[in-house]
C-alpha cells in the first residue's frame, strides 16, 4: 500500500468513525419498539351495548364487579369465558330468569373436576365453555 | 402419399411444438424471478413468495443466492421473524461474498431479535470475525447493545450502545449514560418487596409499586371483610366469622398480594421498555450515513 493510498483510507475511516453511523435509521425505527410492554386492558365490547334497562343494570354491575372485586382476585375461575362474562351473556340472550338460571349451572361446573368435557384454550390453559 | 405428408406434419409440429416448450421453459423462470422482484418493488410480499418458490421448486438449485435473501426479504416484511432468520441463513451458505455474508448476519440478528431470541441473537453476533472494518464493528455494537439489553445485562449494554455512536457525537453519549443510570432506579424496584408489603397491610405492595388505584381497592376490599369478620364475631360466634367471612378474606388477600407481585414485574417490565425505547430515539437522532 502507497502512502498516498494510506493516508487516504486512514482519513476516509477516522471521518466515518467521527460523523456517520452504521445503522440506519429505518433499521434503528425498526427495534425501538421491541421491549415497550403495552398496557393490557380489557374491554369487555359485549357489556357496553344494552337493548334495555334491564341490560342495562346488569352490565353496570357487571362492570363494577370486574373493575373493583374481580381485579383483586387471583385467577380461580377455570373457565373462558369466565363465570362472570358467561352469566352476563347469558342474561342477555335468554333473558333474567332462564339467564340467571344457566349462569348457576355454570357456577357449579367451576371446579375443574371434568377436564375430560371440555377442550382447553392453549394460550390462557383455561376450559373452553361458551355460552350456545 | 397422404398418410405420409400426415405423419410428417405430426412430427413437424411435435418437434416444434417441444422445442418451444423447452425455450419458453426458461424463458418462463428468468421471467418469473424478475417478476418476483418487481413484486418485492412493489411490497406484495405474499406474492412475491408464492412466485420464488415457483422459481426454487422449477429452478432445481439455480438463483438460490439471490432467492433466498429476497424469501428473507419478503418474510422480514411481513412480520414473520423467524421464517425471515431461516431464510437468511440459507442466503448466508448460498452466499459467497463475505461483506454481504457480515449483512445477511445482521439481518439475521435482526430477525432473531424482533422475534424476542435474544440468545440466538448473541450466537449470531458471536459469529462474526473479530477484525470487522469501522462501519461493520459500529453495527455489531448497535446489535450487541440490543441483545444485551434483552438479556438483562445492562452494564454491557451501555458499553456497546455508546460504541456504537460516532465519537463525534459526545452529548447523545451524555444522554444515553444518563438513561442508564435511571434503569438503576427500575432495577430497585423488588417484587418480592411489594408481595411482602401487601402480606402485612393489603394494599401497600400495589402502592409501593406505583399502583394508587389497585392499592387503595385492594385495601378497603380487605378492610371490608376484616370489619364484617368483627361484626359477624361479636353478632354471631368465631365459627360463623371461619366458615362464612375468612374464605372470601382469604381469597382477596391472597389475590392482593400476588397481584402486588405481578404488578411490580409489569412496572419493571413497562419501565424497561421505556428506557429501551429512549435509547434509541437517542440513536436515532445521531447523524446517520
Amino acid at each position: 500500500m502507497g502512502k498516498k493510498t494510506f493516508i487516504i483510507l486512514a482519513f476516509q475511516i477516522s471521518l466515518f468513525n467521527f460523523f456517520v453511523t452504521a445503522q440506519s435509521l429505518p433499521e434503528v425505527k425498526a427495534h425501538q419498539k421491541l421491549m415497550v410492554e403495552e398496557e393490557e386492558k380489557e374491554e369487555y365490547e359485549f357489556a357496553r351495548e344494552s337493548k334495555n334497562e334491564v341490560e342495562m343494570v346488569f352490565s353496570g354491575l357487571f362492570l363494577g364487579y370486574k373493575k373493583f372485586i374481580s381485579s383483586q382476585d387471583g385467577n380461580t375461575c377455570v373457565f373462558t369465558p369466565s363465570c362472570s362474562e358467561y352469566a352476563l351473556m347469558s342474561i342477555k340472550k335468554h333473558g333474567i330468569i332462564l339467564g340467571t338460571a344457566n349462569a348457576f349451572d355454570r357456577l357449579t361446573r367451576c371446579n375443574g373436576l371434568s377436564p375430560e368435557k371440555y377442550r382447553k384454550d392453549p394460550e390462557s390453559t383455561l376450559m373452553i365453555d361458551k355460552l350456545e | 402419399m397422404n398418410i405420409v405428408k400426415e405423419k410428417l406434419s405430426v412430427f413437424f409440429i411435435l418437434i416444434f411444438s417441444l422445442l418451444g416448450a423447452t425455450k419458453g421453459h426458461t424463458q418462463d423462470l428468468h421471467q418469473t424471478f424478475a417478476f418476483a422482484n418487481e413484486l418485492i418493488e412493489s411490497e406484495q410480499y405474499e406474492r412475491a413468495l408464492l412466485t420464488f418458490h415457483r422459481v426454487l421448486f422449477f429452478g432445481k438449485g439455480s438463483y438460490q443466492e439471490e432467492i433466498f435473501h429476497q424469501m428473507g426479504t419478503c418474510y422480514y416484511e411481513l412480520q414473520d421473524f423467524e421464517n425471515a432468520a431461516r431464510y437468511y441463513d440459507l442466503a448466508y451458505f448460498a452466499e459467497k461474498n463475505d461483506s454481504i455474508k457480515i449483512e445477511l448476519t445482521f439481518k439475521k440478528t435482526s430477525s432473531l431479535l424482533l422475534n424476542k431470541d435474544y440468545g440466538y441473537a448473541q450466537i449470531e453476533l458471536f459469529n462474526l470475525p473479530d477484525n470487522l472494518n469501522p462501519y461493520f464493528s459500529q453495527k455489531r455494537n448497535f446489535y450487541e447493545g440490543i441483545t444485551y439489553f434483552g438479556l438483562g445485562n445492562f452494564t454491557e449494554s451501555e458499553k456497546k450502545f455508546l460504541r456504537a455512536l460516532p465519537s463525534g457525537n459526545a452529548e447523545e453519549k451524555e444522554e444515553i449514560k444518563q438513561i442508564f443510570k435511571n434503569l438503576e432506579k427500575v432495577e430497585k424496584i423488588s417484587p418480592k418487596k411489594a408481595r411482602i408489603l401487601s402480606m402485612f397491610i393489603p394494599g401497600l405492595g400495589q402502592v409501593y409499586a406505583g399502583d394508587w388505584r389497585n392499592g387503595l381497592n385492594s385495601f378497603l376490599l380487605n378492610a371490608g371483610f376484616a370489619v364484617l369478620a368483627v361484626q359477624t364475631a361479636f353478632q354471631y360466634s368465631i365459627w360463623d366469622v371461619a366458615i362464612s367471612i375468612l374464605p372470601w378474606y382469604q381469597r382477596y388477600h391472597m389475590g392482593g398480594y400476588m397481584g402486588a407481585e405481578r404488578i411490580a414485574y409489569e412496572k419493571i417490565e413497562r419501565e424497561k421498555g421505556l428506557i429501551y425505547s429512549e435509547i434509541l430515539e437517542v440513536i436515532s437522532e445521531t447523524k446517520t450515513d
